[in-house]
Order: C-alpha cells, then structure tokens, then sequence
C-alpha cells in the first residue's frame, strides 16, 4: 500500500517528464514509419537541442520573471530590436567585443525599464510590457529604415557562440549554442537556489505584502529581476544569431509565447511562487520536441499550432487539479464523524 | 410592542466552528417597527449571528422563523423572499454604475434596461429619505455616507422587512451619522424591523428601542434601552468567566526601551506611551481603533505624519522595517499570518532564516549550512511539529504551528522589542499555552513585547500594562491593579468626542 503511494507521488511529480518520454516514444515509432527516418537518433536529437537552444535562455529571463510574480510580453521584440541594433554596431564598428556589450546593455536597458515601470505604477505586468512590445515593434523597422532588412555578414563569433557544430559521438554534433545554453540554465539554477537574491525571487512571487513588511524593496527587487531577465535575452539573441547566421528584423518575435507556455507547461506557476529552472528546461523540451517531431512528419504548420494548445490546455487543467487536490485534502480532517 | 407577532424569531440557535462553540442556544424575537441593538465585544457572536439570518451559515441546532414560516437553516435565497436585508461594513456596490444603476440591480424592469424608470425610482427614495443625491452619478464619485445611504435604499426597493445594519456607522462622519438616523427613523416608523450593530454605545441610546447582549456565543439578556444605563450594559457584555491559564512569569521590569510622543500617521493621532523592556505592554481596543495602524508606523511599514519614536531613550528615525530590524532591533508579528507574516509555499526553514538572509549570506550564497543551524535552533525552542523542517511547506502546517513559523522568522532578528499583533488568533487552546510561554520567555530574556488583542482573557492574563484604544486614539491606559474588563471596555467604546483630542 505504502509503495503504492509513492509511486503516484513519483508519477505526480513527474508527470512532464513522462509526458516528455511519451513523445519521444510516439514519435520514435511513428517517424521510422511513415518517413522511413529515424526520430531518435543521437544524430537528430542535438540537432533538436541545438536549433532550440536558444529558447532555453529566454526560458531563464522568463523563468526569473515569472516566479517573481509578472509575466512579459515584450521578449520577443526585445531580441529583436537588440538583434537589429547589433547588426547595425557590428557593421559600423566591427569589433565583436564592443557588440556585444552594446546589445547585452540594450537589452538589460529594455528589460530593465519593464521593471521601473512596472514598479512605479504598480499595475500588473500585462499591459506595460504590451506597450513595450508596440514600441520596439516600430523601433525595430525604424532601426533597420523602415522595412524589413536582413544583414549577413556578420563577425565570426556569433557564429562562435551560437552555431558551431563540435563533433560528438559518432556522426552527431554538438552545437556551441546548446554549451552555452547550459551554462545560462547552470547560472540561473545557481542565483535562484544558492543566492539571497533567489530567495527574494521565490519570496516576492508567492507574498509580496509579507516581503515590504521584511524591509525588502520590492520595487528595486522587480526592477532586478526585469534587468537579469534582460541579460538572458541578450543572449539568447547572440546564440539566435550565430545559428542563423543572418540578423532580420522578425527573429526572435513570438519566442516569448513558446517560452512562457514552455514554462508553464513543465510547471513554473502563472502569478509566481513555485517552480524550478528544471521545470522549465523540461517545458520547453517538450515544446521542442513535439514542434520537430511534427515537422518531421511533415505535418502542417496549422495542426503543429492546435497540437500545441491542446498540449497546453492539458497541462494547464493537470496543474489546476493538482492544486484542487491538495487545497481540498489541506481541508479533509482527521476521524470519523460521531454516531 | 408585545402584542405584536415578532417578525423574526430565533430560537435556541446553536452553531459549532471547529474547536469553538460560536453560538450556544441564542433566542431573540425581533419585531417589526423596532430598532434592535445586537452589542457584545470582539467574538461574541454577532457575525455568526447575523450570518445565520442571512442564510451565509447553516446553524448546527435551533429554528429560524421568519413571517410564521419556520426554518432549520436559512439560504440566502429564502432569506431575500421574505425582506432581509444586510448592509455590512464594506459595501457591496458596483462602482463604475450610477447610484439608480446599483439601487435597481438585479431587479427586473421589464425587458431591456430602463434608465428612465430606474433613475425615478431612486429619486423617489432619496426624496423620501429627504437626501440629495443625484441618482445619475457613478458611485465610486458618492462619499462613504452617500454610498451607505444607496445600500439602505437598494435594501428598501427590495421591500426590506428586516433590514441588518453592521456597524453602519464607523466609516461615517458626525453629520452622515445624523442623516443616517433619521433614515434608519423613518423606515421604523414604516414598519421595518431594524438589527443595528454598533460598538459605540452612546449611538445605542440614541437610536435603539431594545437591546440584547451576547457574549461569547452565549445571550445574555435583552433589555429596554429607555430603561438601562451604560454600566448595566458593559456590564453585562464583560462578566466573562476568566477560565484559561497563563504560565508564571518571572521577568525583571527594566527601563522605557521603546517610548512614542505624539506620534501621528495611518490614520491615528498623538498616540504617546512607553514600553519596557522585560515586560508585556498590552494593547486593547475595539477592531479598527487604530492598535495595528500605528505600530505598523513604528515598524517603519507606514509613513510618519509627526511624533517621535524614542529607542532606549535615544530619538530613532525609522523609515524602513529593514530599519526597524536591523538597526533598532524591532520586529512585528502580523496579525494576518498568512497575508503578511510568511511564505506558505515556502519550507519551514527557508522561512525561519528569510530575515536575516544578508546575514548568512557570503557574497550573495546563502550559507545553507548556517541556515539549517538557525533553523533547527529556533524550530527546536518553539517546538514546531513538522517531519522535516527543510522539506516541509509551511501551509501544510496547523495554524499554531504555522504561527510559530512566523514567530522563529520574527524572532531570528533577535529583536529587543517584539510586536505581537494578535498573537494567537485562530490557534488550538494547546498551541496558544506555548505561545504564551514564548512571550514569557522572550521577557524573562529582557526583551519588550507589545501585544495587540481583542482577546480579553489573553489581554488579562498576559499584560503587564494595558494601553486602549478609543477610535484611531490613545482612550487610557491601566496598571495592574487597575485592570478590569468594565473599564477596559468603557474606555474602548467611547467615541471619539467623548474623549476629546
């Protein structure tokens, strides 16, 4: 009975992860199938992780923002306004270096005034970083001169960072991009778990009231957290940039929905307080590997769209009755009633 | 009057919260065309009460009979069909619609809405009430008094026979007061049968025609408000049996360590007193007098109008509680734990250390090991009962234990001067012994506890000292061999022009 009980709890948590296993699994059968490729081979999986990686670095911009209670809509213009401004420094200075500075700084700028606004007039997060994202929007084409505009060309250490193949085992690559997508996710795990600043993320997400009665800032805590979330964005628009080897003015728009869905999916909650960067890795993972499998089966862009909002809406309602069922075992008391 | 049918009639209504008996065999009649005060201190009943009326609780024993038609338990639906109506403290009104709007919603006048019809209507009402509201304005543009005056009239267009007003008074000023009697008059005069709760015992004089007491889910009595005086009715609202325990204390009183001269702020004036250290300084006071608002302002969590605040006699300029913590060694426990006082998603000991995270952290890492130091000490000393104090999430927690998780993470700072804001609010008898032995122990270590309760017996038992608070105002303050709950609830339900400034 006992073992039982926790082999549910096992599954419970681990649900993503199973869902994840599931995915790989349907679609390592039906790919060989139908295409006559296989789905899971070393080979195609990093290729996976590698056109993907950069996802997971907004991912720990977004986890950030996230558990600390507010969500952004603005990411995807942000990677794309910082993207074109990085091409146009790059094609005037030439100096890598200075580059990436400049576009890291934007970014964490960009980001960062979310944050202040956010602070100052204290309403929730939606409607100020909805206004970011129209400003950038028109910042971007403005930048490039007024249409849309594709640089190439570009230094060589963007492709450096982003889109150079280590060899791996056998005839499978490595991508840089995924290395430092690791070591964005290693970053991020260690500020939220080991730093003070981590406790104040987890902190401000699940009772902001309870941190301003502690003597912590909450405004200059929701601005940090903007700003750190703006040097992920950064770059994961450098790592964009490598694997494409090109700048143009849509890269990096609509990240920001696959992410936070990604996010949520591997169970980051919406309105902050509980979730781990694992959660997220996993999410995204998911988001990832259906997104690929799909293509590989070469299955239309619009059902890869209803899979993927049948996917969340299924995550979305597990969450919800998790939660429902501990709110209402929280509430069950102990005994029999009286005869 | 006593020929008349009551229109309500309670009887022998029993209802049972876990762990508190709320009422026990309450009967009261209530008849039509009286005005019907319902007095009783801080937890006496009267919500519970009026819940039971309003269909909001089921009772656990007893009848309701409303208009000859008799109930075990009353649902809100049933007790809209027969006219009850309730005004409670926070209006429920919709602020983006006109007065008429509000006043006419969820009443059907014919198919489609008719503005017309419904801004005649509430003419006729403020007419007939003799105010002068425009029934065409938003009312979140109406003053708290206009606002109470359109919650009354939605009550009566509903044909309000029994008309509830909770505590209608208290967000009012001296002159909405008056036009909020004479309304209150006039639907008497009609007929309506009036259950009016105040604290303020002067407004019962002057408006009611009987009054019944409760105290501590048990009726009392009900009198003739011609023929009984204050001192009958305090007390008869007090007299509670002194039951609990308190564990000895063996402190040594030491110097003022924390003094207030005039201070102003939140809403509260002048309050000056001072607090020593080894001793327990209680506060009293009715809900809302200001208790918690001021202390918030010592805290450095709300801003100073004026006042000072001295620490061991020295002037201290708190404008933070990170100030409050970690330069004037003060902490506050909060009265709504789960509001202010901790992280429930959170575990026991990333809790407990939450406070004094810069102090065990190096460069920014947090030293786990310190933490779980902290934690074992502190979950040790306040007997915390969890499996595991690293793993264990706090909302997983009882009440008593989930307080003493806000006490260790309070008491971590290693503050000298500990606020208690209700202390032991919706906590097991068992749980709130050990809460008084951590206040006797934080004395016997020298430190100074201010604790705010409307818990009388705790209020007795715990102080040293007792400061009360009249409204948003210093109304007196007791020594130990004064203190006695007559005078504790005389100088608490005076309104404020009773005192003076």
């Amino acid at each position: 009975m006992k073992k039982k009980k926790t082999f549910g709890l096992l599954l419970k948590d681990n649900m993503m992860v199973l869902l994840l296993i599931v995915l790989l699994a349907v679609f390592g059968v039906l790919c060989p199938i139908f295409t006559g490729r296989s789905f899971i081979s070393l080979a195609n999986l990093m290729n996976v992780l590698g056109q993907n990686a950069y996802l997971f670095i907004i991912g720990v911009g977004i986890t950030f923002i996230m558990l600390g209670g507010a969500m952004d809509l603005s990411t995807g213009f942000i990677l794309s306004t910082v993207g074109i401004v990085m091409a146009l420094v790059d094609g005037k200075v030439g100096n890598f270096l200075i580059t990436f500075i400049v576009g890291i700084g934007l970014a964490i700028i960009l980001s960062g005034f979310n944050g202040v606004m956010y602070s100052w007039l204290r309403v929730f997060p939606f409607i100020i970083t909805l206004g970011m994202q129209y400003c950038l929007n028109g910042a971007s084409y403005l930048l490039s001169g007024g249409m849309t505009r594709t640089f190439q060309g570009l230094s060589p250490w963007f492709k450096t960072l982003g889109g150079y193949n280590i060899k791996f085992i056998g005839n499978s690559y490595l991508k840089s991009g995924v290395v430092v997508a690791i070591v964005m996710v290693a970053i991020g795990s260690f500020i939220l778990n080991k730093t003070y600043f981590g406790r104040n993320v987890y902190a401000l997400g699940s009772n902001p009231d309870a941190v301003a009665l502690s003597g912590v800032s909450v405004a200059k805590m929701r601005i940090a957290i903007f700003a750190i979330a703006g040097f992920f964005f950064g770059v994961a628009q450098v790592v964009n940039i490598g694997k494409i080897g090109a700048v143009n003015n849509s890269m990096g728009i609509g990240a920001e929905f696959t992410v936070m869905a990604g996010a949520m999916l591997g169970g980051i909650k919406m309105g902050g307080g509980g979730g781990k960067m694992s959660n997220m890795v996993i999410g995204v993972l998911i988001i990832a590997v259906l997104n690929s499998g799909m293509n590989f089966l070469n299955i239309n862009q619009y059902w890869q769209y209803v899979a993927l909002g049948i996917v969340l809406l299924f995550a979305v309602s597990f969450d919800v009755m998790q939660t429902r069922t501990a709110e209402n075992a929280a509430k069950k008391v102990m005994g029999s009633a009286p005869k | 009057m006593e020929t008349k049918q009551p229109v309500l009639s309670l009887k022998d209504i029993r209802k049972v919260f876990p762990g508190v008996v709320a009422l026990d065999n309450v009967s009261i009649d209530f008849y039509p065309g009286e005005v019907h005060a319902l007095i009783g201190e801080n937890g006496a009943g009267k919500s519970t009460f009026i819940k039971t009326i309003t269909g909001a609780h089921a009772p656990d024993g007893g009848t309701i009979t409303v208009e000859g038609d008799c109930y075990t338990a009353m649902t809100p639906l049933i007790a809209r069909q027969h006219g009850i109506e309730c005004i409670y403290q926070e209006f429920n009104l919709i602020d983006a619609l006109s007065a008429a709007e509000n006043i006419c919603y969820g009443q059907k006048l014919g198919k489609l809405v008719n503005q017309k019809k419904m801004n005649k209507i509430a003419q006729e009402l403020f007419d007939d009430f003799g105010v002068d509201i425009n029934p065409e304005t938003p009312v979140r543009e109406l003053t708290p008094g206009h606002m109470q005056i359109v919650e009354i009239a939605k009550a009566v267009s509903k044909d309000a026979k029994i008309l509830i007003l909770d505590e209608p008074t208290a967000p009012l000023s001296i002159a909405e007061v008056e036009i909020l009697f004479k309304i209150v008059r006039r639907l008497r005069d009609k007929g309506v049968a009036i259950i009016f709760i105040s604290h303020r015992l002067d407004e019962v004089f002057e408006l009611t025609d009987r009054v019944s007491i409760l105290r501590d889910g048990i009726y009392i009595t009900t009198l003739n408000t011609k023929e009984t005086n204050r001192a009958e009715l305090i007390k008869n609202m007090v007299g509670r049996e002194m039951s609990a325990t308190f564990p000895p204390r063996n402190a040594q009183i030491g110097d003022v360590c924390l003094e207030l001269k005039n201070l102003t702020g939140n809403g509260v004036k002048n309050i000056s007193l001072k607090a020593r250290s080894g001793e327990v300084l209680g506060i009293s006071g009715l809900v809302g007098a200001g208790r918690t608002e001021i202390m918030k302002v010592v805290y450095g969590a709300e801003k100073k109008q004026w006042g000072e605040v001295y620490i061991n006699g020295k002037l201290a300029n708190i404008t933070s509680p990170h100030d409050a913590m970690h330069k004037y060694g003060i902490c506050l426990i909060p009265e709504d734990r789960k509001r202010e006082g901790c992280f429930l998603s959170e575990t026991i000991s990333w809790n407990t250390v939450y406070n004094v995270l810069p102090k065990i952290s190096h460069l920014g890492v947090v030293d786990q090991k310190e933490e779980g130091r902290i934690a074992d000490f502190y979950g040790k000393s306040m007997r915390i009962k969890a499996p595991d104090l690293k793993r264990t999430k706090v909302f997983t927690l009882s009440g008593g234990n989930q307080q003493k998780v806000v006490v260790a993470k309070a008491m971590a700072v290693e503050a000298d001067i500990v606020i208690f804001d209700e202390p032991t609010r919706g906590i097991d008898v068992g749980a709130k012994y050990e809460i008084y032995e951590l206040i006797n122990d934080m004395c016997e270590h020298g430190k100074c506890v201010i604790m705010i309760t409307s818990d009388m017996e705790e209020l007795l038992g715990m102080s040293d000292r007792i400061i009360v608070f009249g409204e948003k105002c210093l109304a007196g303050e007791l020594e130990k061999n004064q203190f006695s709950q007559e005078k504790i609830l005389d100088l608490a339900s005076s309104s404020q022009n009773d005192i003076g400034a």
